[in-house]
């Protein structure tokens, strides 16, 4: 099921945090959203996927915050795309060579 | 050419006044038509404090038909109803053009029409379509990003298809079939329960959630070479966007019939220089792609 993690004060109100049962499923990551803008968390490496937010986009606490979860966001990661768990790169059960 | 009192000539004033009219139509991307003024009635006042901050407000003829003759294409406008546009028909023959409506109540099928010679797309927030809520529909409409962004949508159950609406007012057909988590621990879709969500950055079918840009990577070409730009970091070799496709349509490497795992894996791994043709025609076949799109993911 779509996971929507909960944000703490003073970020839940317009902040979202989510990884969804229908992703771009190559790298995994997590999205942070807030209004029409969002974005996406390499689990592999904690950097981001596209563009870096200026700090007044996404405040560095916050992204502490995050940062701090990656456990949490890796075990939801792997249950909902088990074919591209986020340790796929390392050890890669499809490669029989 | 006769001069007015001020020694401007007449052709020059209209000039300016054209340029006038350009510069503060042109500057815009989405309009709101009320003529009649119907902002000011109670039912209408949620929807117009949400939009008004973000639109171009055109409440007379004469700044609808200006704006019409001045507006970027794809501008988009808004209205409590379609009776605002009858007064186009006394200026502006035949033509069509890459503008967008979006209309706040029912349409008549005669009207649609009619408004389908002036505007490229045509949507009436009555039709069973599920739409955001006005706030973030209006923040939508205006982002720089809407056409990466749902407005609504509606399942079609007949042909087993999505329609989503993106914040451009372009339609975009996805199948029903797509809606399906990667595991077993995600939830069925329920089509009977379609809404857009998150300022149209999620599309949701009951407890099934999808992220409109999985939807877009997948659905829009001209989205997967954007994104591939915007990527910091990503391999973006042939190899690689088979691979990523493989796992976006989550399919292991011995799904492929005549290949075997071990050489999709090297060709995912770069280490086949230049796949044979036949070998890349079976790897797009399996994957639902056309041979020339197989890179570009």
């Amino acid at each position: 099921m779509a996971t929507a993690f909960e944000l703490p004060e003073p970020w839940r109100k317009s902040w979202r945090l989510k990884i969804r049962d229908r992703e771009t499923v190559e790298p995994p990551h997590v999205t942070l959203l807030r209004g029409t803008k969002s974005w996406r968390i390499n689990l592999r490496t904690g950097q981001f996927l596209d563009r870096t937010p200026a700090p007044r986009e996404v405040p560095r606490q916050l992204l502490r915050h995050v940062l701090g979860r990656f456990d949490e966001f890796i075990s939801v990661w792997d249950e909902l795309y088990p074919l591209n768990p986020v340790q796929s790169l390392e050890r890669d059960s499809d490669d029989e060579d | 050419m006769m001069k007015t009192s001020s020694g401007v000539t007449k052709r020059s004033a209209s000039r300016s006044e054209r340029s006038k009219r350009e510069m503060r139509f042109g500057s815009h991307c989405v309009y709101f038509v009320d003529t009649q003024r119907k902002r000011r009635q109670k039912k209408s006042q949620r929807l117009w404090k949400a939009v008004c901050r973000h639109t171009c407000l055109l409440d007379n003829d004469d700044d609808l038909l200006s704006s019409f003759q001045h507006a970027s294409p794809r501008s988009i406008w808004l209205s409590f109803d379609s009776s605002a546009f009858s007064s186009l028909a006394n200026h502006i023959s035949v033509f069509q053009s890459e503008h967008r409506l979006l209309v706040f109540s029912e349409v008549a099928e005669a009207t649609r029409h009619v408004l389908n010679v002036y505007f490229r797309h045509v949507l009436a927030a009555k039709e069973a379509i599920s739409y955001l809520d006005a706030k973030e529909l209006a923040e939508v409409l205006v982002a720089p990003n809407r056409a990466d962004l749902f407005i609504g949508g509606t399942v079609d159950m007949k042909d087993e298809a999505v329609v989503l609406y993106r914040g451009t007012i372009d339609p975009l057909v996805v199948p029903l079939a797509w809606f399906v988590g990667q595991s077993s621990s995600s939830p069925k879709a329920d089509p009977q329960k379609f809404q857009v969500s998150d300022f149209g950055q999620t599309v949701k079918l009951g407890e099934f959630e999808a992220a409109s840009d999985a939807i877009l990577y997948e659905f829009d070409s001209d989205f997967r070479r954007r994104r591939k730009k915007e990527l910091l970091k990503e391999d973006k070799s042939l190899g690689a966007s088979i691979r990523r496709l493989r796992l976006q349509k989550n399919l292991r490497r011995d799904d492929f019939p005549g290949i075997s795992a071990k050489t999709i894996a090297r060709i995912e791994r770069n280490e086949i220089g230049a796949p044979q043709a036949q070998t890349l025609a079976v790897i797009a076949s399996r994957l639902d792609v056309k041979e020339s799109d197989l890179g570009s993911y």
